[in-house]
């Protein structure tokens, strides 16, 4: 049963790229199963295949980290969307920042998707996304905000995984083959990864490993660190045991350093306790000086009130604002000879809710005083309290310089009489303070390393349904899938190969058998084989899991044995069939990978597209692509063949 | 209505019309905030005062609290207009008798000195030097040339002008007078030199 359906190219657009100099807008239609972009060295064609990736994917795979370095699929996914920046800086000039853009029509599924990226935008948001059924040509994306969460559920729903960092992982590590060479045979982070997202039984559980190898590798290093850090305290304490002490116990002066030494550590003792005693101390002083302040505030509120009240006492009724709208407003009706007796009702109403109002200013004055003695007295008791704050502050710092200079003295008496403090200590049963530290820095660590040594087997534990499941996934594919990979990498090895999945605490990785031999470490195999080999297993598990898809090669002839050329043209075609596409590039110079490849697909299958059109070539180029040009036209040659 | 910038307003009002009669609501302010700046040459906050001044459009210090204690004061009949001089009070029986009052109260025992002192500058040096001289403190001189009205705030450079002045005036008199005039003087003289030099 194929799994996932991943991306078939149709058409990319890229504009305003500035290495691409005579070709602003570059726009190619894709059509057939194999299309080869062909140039000499140094003309973007890696470039070309990092930004349909990064169109894709909106990153950039640094080349420089390992996968390992990045412990999960997010993390991978995370740090990798920074990187994007700094990639295409210097690909583009600094006045065609906004204008850069790639566009890229795929279709997944029965669906066609369009997308349009800029290359510096720095919120990861696409310019434009829009997706439509083939079948009606019905668009299905109605909402034009964000639009990068809306392309990464549909896609993921489409493609049928669990996360879009897995569609990432995947389209960077094995849809793609680039310039970084990073193989899944001998990565063992890549590989576990891969073979849970191709023979796991879902996505999500897929996700569930990746999270769980993370915790495993995490708490295992974290126990690896510890036991070291173990060892060599032991050492230490080892080294210091050994050190046979020489000194006199009776000597006059041991006896009096050491009698020094218990009367530093005795006053430390109680200098310590008067430091608690003094810091109780403050902390009830600083509550006394909050009870009072609350309460001084609280009695100058009434304060004012009350004295607000003594100074509108009896205030004069002309003066009254009130009154005076009224008697303005009974002169205005008098003058025009309208009835005003609801006016005098009202100022008659005004005067005696007055009269009401008036107390005697004397009680005021009572009162005024009363709280004025009493807000004297917490003023008092305030500048009491914080006095005493003041003096225990003084008393603290004093005690803590005599206590700082007393662990000093102690320090130093440690330190340079060890030998006579142990010797002392073991003829009365006690422990050097020394060689208690070092015995509990390492009970400490144990404690640590058992803890993370149990983290690791929870993680471990939690690991062994999943690996279940990838086993019993895998020999239900088996019978598929090793004969694929066995016809890939025949065609190209011309030997017997099989692979075996195995196993191991650190994880599950594939290993591959040639003939008799187990070679599953990479020396075991020439460069160019160890690629193709890799290649073919990506054909293989694309081959069996997906049902289209788009491989990305970087210059395959780079570094292939002349011998080989034809057989990974071979493996090549035989991959590109039906909804499954290779786009490669290619220096073609000599190359005879392209013209089996050409042999094989003539032009039903394969196009090609020269970069002598997109940018201008320097001197040593364009010796070079004479060359290519005259390559070309052969591989043009062989291509329109009639079959 | 604050009860400080009520007493402030009596106290002052009532050593001014001893002096020269009645009182201003321009001079009632000014002193207000000479008093201030006294408060915080003896190290007291800005807070402690309980009141805060703008600058007016005169450049001269003014003090909300201190207009609604004169409105409120005048209403009640603690103070009253000089008649024929529209914007000159003096203290009327009434007012005399609150201020007594007021003046036993121990909130406001702190703050008397630093009245008392305002006040007393203008026996020592003419009115037009104080005037002239409080206008010209670093915090007036830099709001006369910025939009901002707040005066004293503390994170106001000028603000830290006036403590630095404060700072030296205490070196220089190291501290040897009792009475918180000498060094008041000293620092109005230091304003306006040239002016005291030709009234003296």
């Amino acid at each position: 049963m194929k799994k996932y359906s991943f991306p078939i190219i149709k058409n990319i657009k890229i504009n305003h790229f500035d290495i691409y100099k005579k070709k602003k807008y570059i726009d190619i239609d894709i059509d057939k199963n194999v299309f080869c972009l062909v140039g000499a060295n140094g003309l973007g064609k890696s470039t070309f295949i990092t930004i349909v990736n990064y169109a894709l994917t909106g990153i950039v795979k640094n080349p420089k980290r390992k996968f390992s370095s990045y412990g999960s699929l997010p993390k991978f996914y995370n740090d990798s969307k920074r990187f994007s920046g700094d990639y295409f800086d210097g690909r583009v000039n600094e006045d065609n920042y906004g204008l850069a853009e790639v566009v890229l029509t795929f279709t997944v599924d029965k669906y066609e998707y369009k997308i349009k990226r800029g290359f510096f935008d720095s919120d990861d948001e696409l310019r434009t996304f829009s997706k439509k059924e083939l079948e009606t040509g019905q668009e299905l994306i109605t909402s034009n905000s964000e639009l990068s969460d809306q392309y990464r559920k549909h896609i993921v729903s489409d493609l049928h995984l669990s996360e879009f960092t897995q569609f990432v992982f995947l389209q960077l590590h094995v849809f793609t083959f680039d310039e970084t060479h990073q193989l899944l045979f001998w990565d063992e982070s890549i590989m576990e990864r891969v073979l849970y997202l191709f023979f796991g039984v879902d996505a999500l559980k897929a996700k569930q490993a990746d999270e769980l190898r993370k915790k495993y590798n995490k708490y295992g290093s974290d126990a690896r660190n510890l036991q070291s850090q173990i060892t060599q305290t032991r050492n230490q304490l080892k080294e210091i045991e050994n050190e046979k002490p020489t000194v006199d116990l009776n000597k006059s002066e041991n006896i009096e350093l050491y009698e020094t030494y218990k009367i530093l550590l005795s006053e430390t003792d109680n200098i310590m306790e008067t430091l608690s005693d003094i810091s109780e101390k403050i902390n009830h002083t600083e509550l006394n000086i909050s009870d009072f302040s609350l309460k001084a505030t609280a009695k100058r509120s009434e304060y004012e009130v009350i004295f607000n009240k003594t100074l509108n006492n009896n205030i004069q009724i002309e003066k009254n604002p009130i009154i005076i709208q009224i008697l303005n407003d009974l002169r205005l009706r008098i003058c025009a000879s309208k009835e005003y007796e609801d006016l005098i009702e009202q100022l008659i109403t005004k005067i005696r809710s007055e009269c009401g109002n008036i107390s005697s200013d004397k009680d005021y004055y009572q009162e005024l005083q009363k709280i004025d003695t009493e807000l004297s007295e917490l003023s008092n008791k305030l500048k009491l309290a914080e006095d005493r704050r003041k003096r225990l502050i003084d008393e603290e710092t004093k005690h803590t310089q005599e206590l700082d200079y007393k662990r000093l003295k102690i320090d130093e008496i440690e330190k340079d009489n060890d030998v006579l403090l142990r010797k002392i200590r073991s003829s009365s049963g006690e422990k050097s303070p020394l060689i208690k530290n070092y015995e509990d820095q390492i009970e400490r660590l144990s404690e640590q390393k058992d803890k993370a040594y149990k983290e690791r087997d929870k993680a471990k534990k939690a690991m062994e349904p999943l690996e279940k499941e990838l086993n019993q996934g895998y020999i239900e594919a088996e019978s598929k899938f090793i004969p694929v990979f066995n016809r890939y990498a025949k065609s190209f090895l011309g030997l017997d190969i099989n692979i075996n999945l195995i196993s191991k605490k650190d994880g599950v990785r594939l290993s591959i058998d040639i003939g008799d031999s187990l070679r599953s470490n990479a020396y075991q195999l020439s460069e160019s084989q160890r690629y193709f080999v890799d290649i073919a297993l990506r054909m293989a598990l694309i081959e069996l899991c997906t049902q289209s898809s788009t491989i990305l090669i970087d210059t395959p002839e780079g570094s292939l044995d002349i011998a080989y050329e034809s057989r990974a043209g071979k493996m090549f075609a035989d991959f590109s069939h039906g909804l499954n596409q290779s786009m490669l590039t290619a220096n073609i110079n000599s190359s005879q990978l392209l013209l089996e490849l050409a042999h094989i697909c003539k032009n039903e299958r394969m196009q090609i597209e020269r970069m002598t059109e997109w940018t201008e070539l320097s001197d040593v180029q364009l010796a070079e692509n004479e060359r290519i040009e005259d390559a070309y036209d052969e591989i043009e040659k062989t291509l329109n063949e009639s079959k | 209505m604050i009860s400080t910038a009520v007493y402030d307003t009596l106290f002052i009002g009532q050593r001014l019309q001893q002096k020269i009669d009645d009182f201003s609501e321009y001079e009632i302010q000014f002193f207000a905030y000479f008093s201030c700046l006294l408060s915080l040459y003896e190290g007291n906050t800005i807070d402690k005062w309980e009141y805060s001044f703008v600058k007016t459009e005169l450049g001269s210090p003014f003090s909300l609290d201190i207009k609604t204690a004169l409105s409120t004061l005048e209403a009640n009949n603690s103070i009253q207009q000089v008649s024929g001089e529209g914007t000159y009070f003096n203290i009327t029986g009434k007012g005399t008798e609150f201020f007594n009052f007021n003046n036993k109260m121990n909130i406001v025992a702190w703050r008397k000195k630093y009245l008392e002192t305002a006040c007393k500058s203008i026996s020592l040096l003419p009115l037009g030097v104080v005037k002239e001289a409080i206008i010209s403190d670093p915090v007036m001189t830099s709001a006369k040339n910025s939009i901002k009205t707040n005066l004293l705030e503390e994170s106001n450079p000028a603000t830290k002008v006036l403590y630095n002045q404060f700072e030296a005036l205490h070196t220089a008199l190291a501290d040897q007078y009792q009475d918180l005039i000498v060094p008041a003087v000293v620092w109005l003289e230091s304003l306006n030199p040239e002016r005291v030099k030709s009234e003296l």
